[in-house]
């Protein structure tokens, strides 16, 4: 960790990041919280459907389930 | 480099990292679910009431597998992002490194700091009554853990323009255990308790094989997406040779 940030003796040119990618990181953190952690907190309950598909991979993963 | 072709490497890195835990999950941690279930279900029958299930175990296992491929490609996407921003900061020698150094920093924030405080259960452990609370504090940890991770790293460039170089590692470590220690120490422990029939050796044994799915999918994301870049790089750099390259061989 200490050696990792330094001032760059010889600068990477910084990637251009499109607003498009950090929508798209916003809508996989979403998906994701969908698919491991809602538990009928915030949508309606239909979505019990994923919610009982995806199960093991609650547990698996290590999130919260019963 | 641009963002186009990380993002695809970043994507397929992902999936690769992502189909191998959900091999991992079918093999070693379904067995232990499977243990568990069966002692939830002879409590449940020995209370007179037996649970009716939405989907066949069978296909929960095909979820299970689903869920760990799925989490594979969005974690892949949502790093290959991360990577991009930060990348240009990475003063390390080659994609490879700076790849591998990133995944740890993820690794450590998102998997293992939930995993001490909130250690994975199988089914039948956690309360249904607290499910709401126990999601709020495992989502409260882990959006703290992350920040802890990005305060940490600028305060690593911080103290790098005021400290001796041979400090600033050392204090960089401190202050990293210390943060996460008082991070750890003072969030809130899980309100419930472990009963019902389920042993010691299968909490543990479920613990360490949940923990080792997480490690398998930072390892196989951090080397699978180094590696891929790092070639991604090298071919970038020989259709385009840099002026003094060009130079020397004219
Ligand atoms: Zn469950």
């Amino acid at each position: 960790m200490a050696a990792a940030f330094t001032v760059p003796a010889h600068t990477t040119a910084p990637i251009r990041v499109p607003a498009l990618a950090w929508a798209l990181v916003l809508l996989g953190t979403l998906a994701l919280y969908v698919m491991l952690q809602e538990n009928g907190a915030l949508l309606h309950h239909s979505w019990m459907v994923a919610h009982e598909l995806f199960h093991d991979g609650r547990h698996a993963l290590g999130v919260p389930c019963h | 480099m641009s963002y186009k072709p990380l993002l695809l490497r970043a994507l397929v890195a992902g999936l690769m990292a992502g189909l191998l835990v959900a091999i991992y999950v079918f093999a070693v941690i379904e067995p232990t679910i499977d243990r568990a279930i069966a002692v939830e279900h002879a409590a449940e029958h020995d209370h007179g009431h037996d649970a009716k299930e939405m989907f066949a175990r069978t296909t929960q296992k095909g979820g299970g597998a689903a869920a760990s491929i799925i989490y594979g490609v969005i974690v892949g996407a949502i790093f290959g992002t991360v990577y991009a921003a930060v990348r240009h900061r990475l003063s390390l020698a080659n994609e490879v490194t700076r790849v591998a150094w990133l995944a740890a920093v993820g690794f450590g924030a998102v998997a293992l700091v939930p995993a001490i405080k909130y250690p994975a259960n199988p089914p039948g452990v956690g309360d249904p009554n607290t499910i709401g609370q126990r999601t709020t504090q495992y989502l409260a940890l882990l959006a703290l853990s992350i920040l802890l991770a990005v305060v940490l790293t600028h305060l690593s460039g911080w103290l790098r323009h005021r400290v001796a170089p041979s400090a600033h590692g050392a204090l960089l470590v401190v202050a990293t255990v210390a943060a996460y220690a008082t991070l750890l120490a003072i969030t809130p422990g899980s309100p419930d308790t472990i009963g019902r029939g389920v042993s010691a050796q299968l909490l543990w044994d479920f613990r360490v094989r949940s923990f080792g799915g997480l490690a398998l999918l930072w390892l196989g994301l951090g080397t699978g997406f180094g590696w891929l870049l790092e070639r991604h790089s090298e071919r970038t750099l020989e259709a385009t040779p840099s002026p003094e390259l060009a130079g020397t061989r004219a």
